[in-house]
């Protein structure tokens, strides 16, 4: 068990340190000078040059990205923002509680409704319910996010007026209104996660079903409930739940998405923002905590999975 | 002589009626899974269409403004209506099919060649080669796609040129893996070790051998792929990074239109609903396509 964890933590600390590599580059790949690019054509040369001493840009890439990484692991300093003054890692704490708080309500949803869909599917293969599930989890597969939200805000905000179509409230601050407010976002956010899950769900169950402890079973007169539920849904549930751990991005990416739409004050938000005003080291930033989110919930995954399941353990050795 | 020379002719002959046979026969799968099938599959046939005569059928210049007409409703001279700038929403909705098309089919066809090539490195080679690339490949995943592709393509300074590369690069990991365990399981075979014995050097067995095998996945998921990158691009352009207006494209049509959305929500929903039949279009054809071509791999894309 200790060897599986261990082997996992360290796969994952790899993981980890290429993914700073890859958000660092990202922001660096190009020529140019990110100074003159944030703060205009307008400024003098001295001015310039005093911000890429500030801001250890004078410095050679490799430096300039052990700098960074020294900052985050021993102050959790992600560095200054050029453009507005403000501490990055300041603002991650404050904009990561507001991503978290609507990704991890839609990954529960996802994954209750998309193994149920799947479940129902699988069980009632072949008849209209099955026919009409499948259809709507392919379209919901090719939707695009933005389509969604737009398509639920028209009819749910403009239309029956029963949601709000913007806006965000702290879970802390008032659960009920977090609750009226996140509804749709959440929704919305799901859909795609949704189909995939039950597209899996179904295509595992329908190999379960068909194998000889489950035949055993239904033969020992246990009831249908107990047969699909407790016997099959249990093995048919491994690749779903290495899917899931997968598919993560989905949910994390899609964020970015819906908090412009919704007007949300997540880490999407400032990632769009800061794209828009090319403010680099945010953008670099927030790439680098997104993908520590994509990374630490297929972690979390993925162990308490291996906990449950020894056959996740052994294919770890 | 004369013989073996007609002996090797039949030979030819066989093999190209095999071809030809089993060209036929993954048609007549292909088609045969149902209506759903060959709807999608003229669903994609009308657009690739659509995009190619765009400017024979569109009623007007999709680009052209008259702030006279602005905001129209649905009328016999605006078949659609028209947006905020009094453009034609017809016209620019069939133009926008060029865009999307065009984008993804150049971004699959980057991400294949750079995958593709990576893949079978990392199948064959194994050892440092697999190392590096698939953990590579691990770190790429683990950033979101939409992210990935927004920053690479918004620090690359938008338009149609870094949409296409982000894009592309942000699918090379898909190639990456099934080439992978294609070749991963492709190697073992007798074809492989004989063609060794026979002393072929390694790029002739990568590329003459173990290649042509992994065709039939690869069909399948450069078709899946089209329709992910159609939603690529169309996510980037919602977001206003994509391609720079005034082109038209379905993304940045929604985006405008979301903000008239209680005037006229067509404007945003329409080039939606192109996306959506396109998408699920090239969803479905692929896995008709795979059914066809590669039954092994059901249910594992």
């Amino acid at each position: 068990m200790l060897n599986f964890i261990m082997k996992r933590l360290l796969l994952t600390l790899l993981i980890v340190f290429l993914v700073s590599v890859f958000a660092f580059c990202l922001m660096h790949i190009l020529p140019g000078d990110p100074v003159r690019i944030a703060l205009g054509d307008g400024v003098s040369q001295k001015v310039v040059d005093e911000y890429m001493v500030k801001y250890n840009l004078d410095k050679p890439l490799v430096t300039q990205y052990l700098l960074w990484v020294e900052g985050i692991i021993t102050r959790g300093d992600f560095g200054q923002s050029i453009l507005y003054d403000e501490d990055v890692g300041e603002l991650m704490r404050d904009k990561l509680p507001v991503t978290i708080s609507l990704s991890i309500p839609s990954m529960i949803l996802s994954v209750i409704l998309g193994v149920l869909f799947g479940v129902i599917t699988a069980v009632k293969r072949g008849t209209w319910l099955d026919q009409g599930i499948s259809f709507i989890a392919s379209i919901g597969l090719g939707t695009p996010l933005f389509w969604v939200a737009i398509f639920g805000i028209y009819l749910f905000g403009l239309q029956l007026r029963i949601l709000p179509i913007q806006g965000y409230m702290s879970p802390s601050q008032n659960f009920v209104q977090f609750l009226y407010k996140a509804i749709m976002p959440v929704i919305c956010l799901s859909v795609g996660f949704v189909a995939v899950i039950a597209r899996q769900t179904r295509s595992n169950m329908l190999e379960v079903i068909n194998q000889d402890y489950i035949r055993t079973a239904r033969a020992n007169g246990l009831p249908e409930r107990s047969v699909i539920f407790k016997h099959a849904l249990k093995n048919a549930l491994i690749p779903v739940i290495t899917i899931i751990g997968i598919q993560m991005r989905i949910i994390v990416g899609g964020s970015v998405i819906i908090e412009r739409i919704f007007n949300i004050p997540g880490i999407g938000s400032l990632l769009m923002r800061s794209i828009t005003n090319r403010d680099y080291l945010i953008v670099q930033a927030c790439v680098f905590v997104i993908s520590l989110v994509t990374v630490g919930l297929n972690l979390l995954v993925d162990i308490s999975y291996g906990i449950i399941d020894p056959r996740i353990r052994r294919s770890w050795r | 002589m004369e013989d073996k020379d007609l002996k090797l002719l039949n030979i030819e002959n066989v093999q190209k009626d095999n071809k030809k046979k089993r060209f036929r026969q993954t048609v007549s799968v292909f088609f045969g899974r149902g209506l759903i099938a060959k709807i999608c599959f003229s669903i994609i046939v009308v657009f690739i269409v659509l995009a190619i005569i765009a400017p024979l059928i569109a009623p007007y210049d999709p680009n052209i403004q008259s702030l006279q007409e602005t905001k129209r409703k649905p009328s016999s001279e605006h078949l659609l209506g028209t947006d905020h700038l009094g453009r034609d929403v017809l016209s620019r909705i069939i133009y926008g099919t060029r865009v999307s098309l065009y984008a993804s089919v150049l971004a699959g066809l980057f991400a294949a060649s750079i995958g593709i090539f990576l893949g079978l490195l990392a199948g064959y080679y194994g050892k440092i080669a697999s190392l590096v690339i698939m953990r590579l490949t691990d770190a790429q995943l683990s950033i979101p796609g939409i992210v990935f592709t927004l920053v690479l393509a918004s620090v690359m300074g938008g338009g149609l040129k870094s949409i296409v590369i982000a894009i592309g690069i942000g699918m090379i990991p898909t190639y990456i893996r099934m080439m992978n365990g294609l070749v991963l399981s492709l190697k073992e075979n007798d074809f492989v070790t004989a063609a060794r014995l026979i002393g072929q050097t390694n790029s002739l067995i990568l590329f003459k051998h173990l290649l042509p095998n992994c065709f039939p996945s690869l069909i399948v998921l450069f078709t899946i792929n089209l329709g992910a990158g159609i939603m690529l691009e169309a996510a980037l352009s919602f977001l206003g990074v994509g391609i720079n207006p005034p082109t038209a494209t379905w993304g940045g049509m929604v985006s405008d239109g979301y903000a008239l959305l209680i005037a006229n929500p067509l404007l945003s929903i329409l080039p939606g609903i192109c996306i959506i039949l396109l998408v699920v279009s090239f969803n479905i054809v692929g896995d008709g396509l795979r059914d066809a071509l590669d039954p092994r791999l059901r249910g594992k894309l």
